[in-house]
């Protein structure tokens, strides 16, 4: 499942409408899922965007989510409107801290540097894409996800030839819906890169244990030796090892097949 | 490779000017320090690996590092350098997957400031070994690194540099008149074990090709049997393998050869082990002090059994064992 956070319902409506995704949540937060994503409405501002992104993942616990986007509108100085465009470092203007997004997805669109704000900035006087959330989003979600996977895409809604004081909600909702091909790309991106992960050998020692008792410390060594002889193709059966009647027992008796298992010719 | 970053410090640095040059069509993203990237803690090194960056760094201390006499192969002193961190491999032995958060590549360009610390521990007959963070060659076209560093060793004839390699973009050396104190060291495995564990890396054959062509030029050339993996079938795979070696490779030519089973550092295994596709060959391995590595009954067997093949071939004088029992 992917994490979406948009900062208003008026950006979100367009995405919900575009994945048909269903309302199951409205307070504190709006929150909309499909079978793959997960959108929440944050808020407007940083502080609000963060406990929005803790109420996610507390809400998400069942689920493995694989990937987080905050997506939204942002002003740039000199940008065109309506262009999409990858965010490659943040900027948070009250810390003064970095954040550098990881650019391990192949992506060949736009990318540029976002500088969040406390408070709106209309002024356009830097050279960056400009939001109130990006900076905020990346450190709450860095808490549960690991960089390659947090993403943050910002349509340009605004430049200082067609400031923000210009902006409806009918035109948010048009930029948000023109963009919608790049934020499926981007989604695909991220289920893709995950795709890349080794696959994890999950090991029963359960109906060992149940029956034997075994101490924390033997428990780690068991999964591990059930682990290696798994790898190993080296057969063993549950029923016979839990006639040994004793962990020391299993444990030595898993090694010998182990290290019997395979030899120098 | 789609993106670059670059520390500001070495935005116009000559190396970066040409590294920006040859990579025009890349993202270029300035930032302070390369550790802001490289070192932050949760990433994925097996993601990043789908498509590494390149950061471009300037290396402020610890250039040169001294490595144990055993890991030598006849120097009066041995010491390894990093001029690059990461590799365009996926060797599903190799460590670098539980060294690094990151599997992004990292370019010091400050080569001078290698050549300096070189100099300053450079003794008659000491070596001085690369390829150990990354392979020597591979990214050649961009870090220029053997081209810059040749002319070096060659005014310092006393020493020895060994350019640890799989890769056969050996262009820099094709066009360059032969050093005689530079050692082209390949790694080779058998071909099971290179197409199914050296991930990404050139054909045992292709590497074979380059070594002859680096022969008939006139390079020294090493052969590194390093790490020897313990296969089904070992005697017939190695032996067959070992022979069809010598096949290609003329003895004669020869600088040395290494052998050393495959190991693992303890500090290392947990983290390599979430990062590796290929499990089963950790599985062979136990945990022994400070490495995991094959039972030392299995270990001795593997070496002894390589070592008395490559006797066949090559003068047991020019053969070293670089691992402890």
């Amino acid at each position: 499942m992917i994490l979406i956070a948009v900062a208003t319902p008026t950006e979100a409506r367009p995405i919900v409408s575009h994945f048909r995704m269903k309302q199951i949540n409205k307070a504190p937060f709006s929150i909309y899922m499909s079978s793959e994503l997960f959108l929440i409405v944050t808020n407007i501002g940083k502080l609000s965007c963060i406990s929005a992104i803790s109420y996610s993942f507390g809400k998400l616990t069942d689920k493995k989510i694989l990937g987080a986007i905050n997506v939204g509108i942002a002003g740039h100085k000199s940008k065109q409107i309506n262009e999409a465009v990858l965010v490659h470092k943040l900027y948070d203007d009250e810390t003064k801290k970095t954040i550098y997004p990881s650019m391990a997805i192949k992506w060949k669109g736009k990318t540029d540097e976002l500088t969040t704000f406390s408070k709106p900035h209309l002024d356009y006087s830097i050279d960056t894409l400009l939001d109130m959330e990006g900076y905020g989003f990346f450190y709450a979600c860095l808490n549960f996800l690991n960089i390659d996977v947090i993403h943050s895409l910002k349509i340009i809604s605004d430049n200082q030839h067609l400031p923000a004081n210009n902006l409806d909600k009918n035109r948010v909702v048009d930029l948000v819906e023109n963009n919608i091909p790049v934020l499926q790309k981007l989604i695909d991106s991220i289920f893709k890169i995950n795709s890349a992960l080794p696959i994890e050998n999950k090991i029963e020692i359960d109906p060992i244990i149940e029956n034997v008792h075994f101490t924390e410390t033997e428990k780690i060594k068991l999964a591990e030796l059930l682990e290696k002889a798994s790898l190993l193709e080296i057969g063993y059966n549950n029923n016979k090892l839990l006639e040994l009647k004793s962990a020391k027992k299993i444990l030595n008796n898993l090694k010998s097949l182990i290290e019997n298992g395979y030899n120098l010719h | 490779m789609d993106t670059i970053y670059i520390e500001k410090s070495v935005l116009e640095h000559p190396r970066t000017k040409h590294i920006i040059e040859k990579h025009k069509s890349k993202k270029i993203i300035p930032c302070d320090r390369y550790t802001e990237i490289f070192n932050r803690k949760k990433q994925s090194f097996r993601m990043q690996k789908q498509n590494p960056a390149l950061i471009v760094a300037k290396k402020e201390n610890s250039f040169v590092h001294e490595i144990p006499a055993h890991y030598g192969i006849g120097g009066s002193s041995n010491y390894y350098f990093s001029h690059l961190l990461n590799c365009p491999f996926d060797c599903q032995y190799c460590f670098l997957q539980g060294m690094y958060k990151s599997a992004n590549y990292v370019l010091f360009v400050n080569y001078e400031d290698f050549q300096s610390e070189i100099l300053q521990k450079l003794t008659d007959n000491s070596y001085f070994f690369t390829g150990y963070d990354a392979d020597s060659l591979a990214l050649e076209s961009t870090t220029n690194f053997v081209s810059e560093f040749l002319p070096f060793f060659e005014r310092n004839p006393n020493a020895y540099f060994e350019l640890r390699t799989k890769s056969v973009n050996i262009r820099s050396l094709t066009t360059s008149k032969v050093v005689p104190n530079c050692i082209v060291a390949y790694t080779l495995s058998p071909k099971i074990v290179s197409e199914k564990i050296e991930l990404r890396s050139p054909s045992l054959d292709n590497r074979l090709n380059s070594i002859s062509e680096l022969q008939k030029m006139g390079w020294n050339i090493g052969l590194r049997f390093d790490p020897i993996m313990y296969v089904e079938d070992f005697q017939k795979t190695y032996s067959e393998f070992f022979e069809h070696v010598f096949s290609k490779i003329s003895e004669r030519k020869l600088h040395s050869v290494t052998t050393g089973s495959f190991r693992i550092p303890v500090s290392l295994f947990k983290t390599m082990k979430q990062n590796v596709y290929n499990k089963k060959i950790l599985a062979y391995l136990d945990k022994n002090n400070s490495n995991y590595e094959y039972s030392k009954k299995l270990a001795q067997g593997l070496i002894s059994f390589c070592n008395d093949q490559l006797c066949k071939y090559v003068d047991k004088n020019k053969v070293f064992l670089c691992q402890e029992f």
